[in-house]
């Protein structure tokens, strides 16, 4: 037989890709574009220091932008370890009494990020049940666009927390985890393992602080983790101080400047259990940057996605 | 696509600093880098590949170089390359194929058999190295020229014409020799 022939003959008849496939593939692309678009940009304004990479990582982890490690807020000398996990087991029990995730389509996120002595980022998400975000961030709206047809509203996958393997956890992974303290504590670190993060400890609390800054946590699961952060070991209590908000809330914070990460001070709103504010302070004492929580929940809308760059939908051919 | 909008050259270009440009050559290849991965993984499993490979496209994008053609193609068919070899490299090898982390034979056996020419092809497949299959299957079934597919595997379009050149004619000799019964790589 003539090879010309042959390989003509065999050569595979491929169905074209589903719409799923493509809408799939296509959002987890944008959040990658995101954290480059981050990066470029973070290299344009000269940005200092290497280990800020760790909040933008986080931040993907997060869904975009949003989880920066945190520390403290400056000021206040930390008290004692008892006292820091009172004041998050009542942080906990006040969560118990946020509004639920049942039946609202979105969890919006509406937040701050900054470094020291730069203006803050704006940034909301609308994460829908399949885990998918529309993202609208005042930096990339701002920025000349490369191609046409992009007004700052996209779609990109909401990677949940990075709970195990970096896969994405949707609604109903998040909604599958335990809501009992200590089995949602067992679970985490053994997903966790011993090998991921520079420690199992400082892993947890990053997990646990990822899903309070960023997850369609129910109130029970969001009660749960504040009481799985108060175990963490060497978490310590600031006191009350005042977000870059102007909100007064009661710090709480993790020294990890000795592994040469940050010291992270979560604020949080005592009376019902919110995560106001992350702030992350360098070994030297000084604020790096921080990440302000304006508001998070349940959203019954969302802004419309843009149409497609070209394509069908688009009225422009590819 | 339309007149006014960049080539892809261009978008390749603007990558560096303007990592969202990928957007847009998502839209315009995703489909045909499915097909690539389709043939070599089978549908299921290039499902599953192709945001692996546009996310590794925007990680490497200070990388690229674009093909004198222009396309953004032969760049996106060798990272889906090596996308696919990480993939199988996860995998068995198929029994009765040549070992190849290029592609899944399992996954186009059945299609063979259909067609009833699984034992010619693996003939004809069998007589090649891993380089000259990888050469001759990019021009053969994913329409690439000499050149392009010397792209993809980072060899000159020089190299890439002789080594069709000699897969064919050793593939086409082995095609014209007398048919064996079993055809073995193990």
């Amino acid at each position: 037989m003539d090879l010309t022939t042959l390989l003509d003959e065999t050569a595979p008849t491929i169905s074209a890709p589903s719409d799923t496939t493509l809408r799939r593939a296509r959002a987890a692309l944008d959040t990658q574009v995101r954290v480059s678009q981050l990066h470029v940009a973070t290299a344009r304004r000269s940005r200092r220091r290497r280990t800020g990479l760790v909040a933008l990582v986080s931040v993907a982890a997060a869904g975009a932008l949003v989880v920066a490690p945190t520390v403290g807020l400056g000021g206040h000398a930390p008290q004692d370890s008892a006292q820091a996990a009172a004041v998050l087991v009542a942080a906990g029990a006040a969560a118990a009494g946020q509004p639920d995730t049942v039946d609202a389509p979105f969890w919006h996120v509406d937040l701050e990020f900054a470094y020291a002595g730069k203006e803050p980022l704006r940034t909301q998400l609308w994460i829908d049940h399949d885990g998918i975000a529309r993202v609208q961030n005042e930096e990339l709206q701002a920025e000349p666009r490369a191609v046409p047809g992009d007004d700052g509203v996209y779609t990109s996958s909401f990677a949940g927390s990075s709970l195990d393997d970096g896969r994405t956890t949707d609604w109903a992974g998040i909604a599958a985890l335990p809501t009992d303290p200590a089995a949602l504590e067992a679970l985490l670190r053994a997903r966790i393992g011993q090998d991921r993060g520079p420690t199992p400890d400082v892993e947890l609390w990053s997990v646990v602080t990822g899903l309070l800054s960023g997850a369609p946590a129910t109130p029970a699961l969001r009660a749960a983790l504040w009481e799985v952060a108060a175990a963490v070991p060497g978490v310590e209590l600031v006191g009350t101080t005042t977000d870059h908000a102007g909100r007064t809330g009661t710090a709480v914070e993790l020294d990890q400047t000795g592994i040469g990460w940050y010291r992270e001070r979560l604020i949080l709103d005592p009376a019902d259990g919110r995560l106001l504010e992350q702030v992350a302070f360098d070994a030297s004492g000084a604020v790096d940057h921080w990440s302000t929580y304006l508001e998070q929940g349940p959203a019954q809308s969302a802004p419309d996605i843009d149409p497609p760059l070209c394509g069908p939908g688009s009225g422009v051919s590819c | 696509m339309s007149t006014d909008e960049p080539p892809d050259d261009e978008l390749l270009a603007r990558l560096r600093l303007h990592p969202d440009a990928i957007g847009l050559l998502f839209e315009r290849h995703a489909r045909a880098v499915h097909r690539f991965l389709a043939r070599r993984t089978g549908p299921q499993a290039a499902d599953d590949l192709l945001a692996e490979v546009f996310v590794a496209a925007t990680t490497a994008r200070e990388r690229v170089h674009a093909h004198p053609s222009g396309s953004a193609l032969p760049w996106l068919y060798g990272i889906a390359r090596n996308v696919v070899r990480a993939h199988l490299r996860r995998r068995a090898p198929t029994p009765g194929w040549p070992p190849d982390d290029h592609m899944d034979w399992a996954a186009v056996d059945d299609r063979l058999d259909a067609l009833g020419r699984r034992d010619e092809l693996r003939r004809a497949l069998a007589a090649l190295t891993p380089d000259e299959r990888d050469v001759l299957l990019l021009v053969a079934w994913d329409g690439l020229t000499p050149a392009e597919a010397g792209s993809v595997l980072g060899i000159s379009g020089d190299a890439a014409r002789s080594r069709l050149a000699r897969a064919r004619r050793r593939a086409q000799a082995a095609l014209d020799s007398a048919p064996r019964k079993d055809i073995s790589w193990t």
